[in-house]
């Protein structure tokens, strides 16, 4: 078990037992608490540390020296230090009580965790209901050879977080999940040849050692766990740095930073020095965001299994996802401005589930491609919203309602066969008449779900595909100035998420009539979305 | 797409577009209980009477140099309650809803028209809720949740017995139409 070389370790069934979580997760979650502590101190011995350096014993003159001054003058250092010490020992005992009472088992219909010292929470997932399980690596996780396992379902909040299992542990359990999931999909005896094949999930409780195996951490630090099939097939979609990092000095967040600081330089010029004081919220917000972007879109990679995609990305976090084709309700490729020149465009998809309210900076969730040719966007969509691997098939794509001729007119074309705006919209469309337009596809060669096609946009142009086996409903919308020109909005709800499903500046005749044809054919594709998935 | 276009795409006549000539002929618009009017005139008329009370409140017993622009931006607020509380009953008129077959119709607006399909499958759950004001008319409000926020069904103003009777049916045919996500 101490070598990780041995390949064979036992496999866990599926059976329901109990399991415990990495031994050394504790040392991460209480490990926090202990460097906040550390860092109040630090603060606090600030001045004494200035004057130690600097020589002169401003120290006991100063009446604002806080509490360590206080301290130091009352002899009260080594009560201090025991007080210190006394929490740094609580902290660990609960993290080692919380370590002990946490517990997750991967049963036959759920995966359940339990934990909890004096208020026990217990959590299940029924199989049925997840929807993705997502890999998280923060930095020092990575250093200890530690991964977090989230156990995605449909709802807010709707997440299982198994924190932390060792790196190969939680590729392991993973992989047992999700073969359990499609097991159980397609309705077969779950897990009964699952379990003992590729379950490698080891007894973490006699895996401490292999933290201290250095090759073992640097392998496990740098694998940016891509699928090794997908690997060798070459169904890769990678996004050079060169390209990454102008994708971001070209994108809106960095153009407005530098009219922002255009406009404070001018002020400062004109005599109001002042304003430099506001370019600090700027250059926080700035650097934020680039590193955001930047984070999410280092060393991205894209790959496609038989039933999902799965993309990872991250330069000192890592996250990998494994997105189900189903799980998608909308994708959209759009272009800012400054992206035209260089023919680059980004793919974002709506996702059932909580995963694209994004206030965890890691998430890469929505973006599945942060940027790349026309190419590139017109094969990952092929990819999610087609029923075979474009990717893989030499010229594939040739024919049908996703050919790479259709879909690129559409994208970046003239968009030929498209409903597009009103005689009078271009008051409430202005510059983005020309390209509004909407269309929808009926399932072809290659292309499974009846899509609706919207095409919109003058500054950043986007082009959205709705599968209609997916819609929410379906909105007719007169607003203001819409109604004073006779013109109309169309709407196809989704579940929440970046995708825009709207086209507006529609004649009302023409609304009207493409609303009936929505609504028609969004119960039609349900209802063949349902025979199929019984079939 | 089966229908005829609407004949009278610009009309501005809402009674016109739930009669026969609606561009979804097929179907027998049902209106919400006329009752549900009183609740609506009832909302908007407080916030005129809030405005009104203010209006003479403060002049009387505040200060005496009221700005102008105070009391000309109470009185655009009580006129804008007011001429909104005197369409309450052409709005209760405009909305409507249609149970068609595979899909929940709901319209409503006179100005601003906003018409919403949902098919039945996407039901995630019903609300019957009502208000004091509602209860007291014998009234109820139903609401139905898909997915999608954005959805926003919400049937005000329903008979009491209408209202459960609808929740029931519709719960039926989302279980015999049930699509998942």
């Amino acid at each position: 078990m101490s070598d990780p070389a041995i390949p064979a370790r036992p496999a866990i069934p599926s059976d329901g037992e109990w399991r415990r979580l990495h031994p050394l997760s504790p040392l991460l979650r209480g490990g926090l608490f202990v460097l906040v502590l550390f860092g109040i101190i630090v603060a606090n011995l600030r001045d004494q540390l200035i004057s130690l350096v600097i020589g002169n014993s401003s120290w006991d003159q100063s009446p604002e020296n806080g509490g360590i001054g206080y301290i130091l003058e009352h002899g009260l250092v080594v009560v201090a230090l025991l007080v210190v010490a006394a929490i740094i020992a609580l902290v660990i005992l609960f993290s080692w009580l919380s370590y002990r009472f946490a517990q997750f088992r991967i049963a036959d219909d759920a995966v359940e965790l339990r934990r909890g010292v004096l208020f026990k929470q217990h959590r299940r997932a029924p199989l049925d209901r997840i929807q993705a399980v997502d890999l998280q690596r923060q930095l020092l996780a990575r250093v200890l050879g530690l991964t977090q396992v989230e156990v995605q379902t449909a709802g807010q909040g709707g997440k299982l977080t198994l924190a932390y299992l060792g790196h190969r542990d939680a590729q392991a359990v993973r992989e047992q999940i999700l073969r359990l999931v499609r097991a159980q999909a397609e309705g077969a005896a779950a897990g009964a040849e699952s379990a003992g094949s590729a379950a490698d999930a080891g007894r973490s409780g006699s895996r401490l050692v292999d933290a201290l195996d250095l090759e073992a951490r640097v392998t496990d630090f740098a694998d940016d766990d891509v699928d090794q099939g997908a690997r060798m097939a070459g169904t890769l979609v990678s996004v050079p740095l060169g390209r990454l990092v102008g994708s971001i000095l070209l994108g809106w967040g960095f153009l407005v930073a530098i009219v922002l600081v255009g406009v404070v330089g001018g002020f400062v010029i004109a005599g109001h020095p002042a304003a430099l004081a506001g370019l600090i919220p700027i250059a926080i917000a700035s650097v934020a965001v680039i590193v955001s972007h930047f984070n999410r879109g280092f060393g991205f990679t894209l790959s496609r299994s038989d039933d999902a995609i799965r993309i990872g990305a991250g330069l000192t976090a890592t996250r990998t996802e494994t997105i189900p084709f189903a799980r998608v309700h909308a994708v959209d490729v759009r272009q800012p401005l400054l992206w035209r020149p260089f023919g680059w465009w980004q793919v974002r998809i709506t996702l059932a589930g909580n995963a694209s309210n994004g206030s965890d900076g890691q998430k890469v969730a929505g973006i599945v491609l942060p940027v790349g040719t026309l190419d590139d966007a017109v094969r990952v969509t092929q990819t999610i919203l087609g029923d075979r691997d474009f990717f893989a098939a030499s010229g594939g794509g040739t024919e049908g309602p996703l050919s790479y001729a259709v879909l690129s007119d559409g994208i970046a074309g003239a968009g030929g066969g498209y409903l597009g705006a009103g005689p009078r919209s271009a008051l409430v469309l202005w510059g983005a008449r020309r390209r509004t337009g909407i269309a929808v596809t009926q399932p072809g060669p290659g292309s499974p779900h009846t899509l609706a096609l919207i095409r919109r946009g003058v500054l950043t142009r986007g082009y959205a595909l709705v599968p209609l086996a997916r819609a929410q409903s379906v909105l007719l919308h007169r607003t203001c100035f819409h109604r004073l020109l006779g013109l109309a909005r169309v709407r196809v709800h989704t579940v929440f998420g970046p995708v825009p499903t709207e086209v507006a500046g529609l004649e009302l005749d023409h609304a009207r009539r493409l609303f009936e044809q929505l609504a028609a054919q969004a119960v039609a594709a349900q209802r063949d979305d349902v025979a199929g998935a019984a079939r | 797409m089966t229908q005829p276009a609407h004949p009278e795409p610009h009309s501005t006549q809402p009674v016109a577009r739930h009669g026969a000539a609606s561009e979804t002929s097929a179907t027998a618009w049902l209106r919400v209980s006329p009752k549900y009017a009183w609740v609506d005139l009832v909302g908007n008329l407080i916030p005129v009477v809030i405005a009104g009370a203010a209006a003479y409140v403060i002049p009387t017993f505040i200060r005496q140099d009221v700005p102008v622009l105070v009391v000309i931006a109470l009185a655009v607020i009580a006129a804008a309650f007011l001429v909104n509380a005197i369409l309450a009953f052409r709005r209760v008129r405009a909305m409507g809803y249609a149970l068609r077959e595979d899909d929940l119709v709901f319209r409503r607006g006179i100005m601003f028209e906003r018409v919403v399909a949902v098919p039945y499958g996407r039901l995630q759950l019903v609300d019957v809720t009502r208000g004091p004001l509602l209860r007291a008319l014998g009234l109820a409000n139903l609401k139905f949740v898909t997915a999608a926020a954005a959805t926003g069904i919400a049937l005000p103003g329903l008979v009491d017995a209408d209202a459960e009777a609808l929740r029931d049916e519709l719960i039926r045919l989302a279980e015999s139409r049930r699509s998942g996500l």
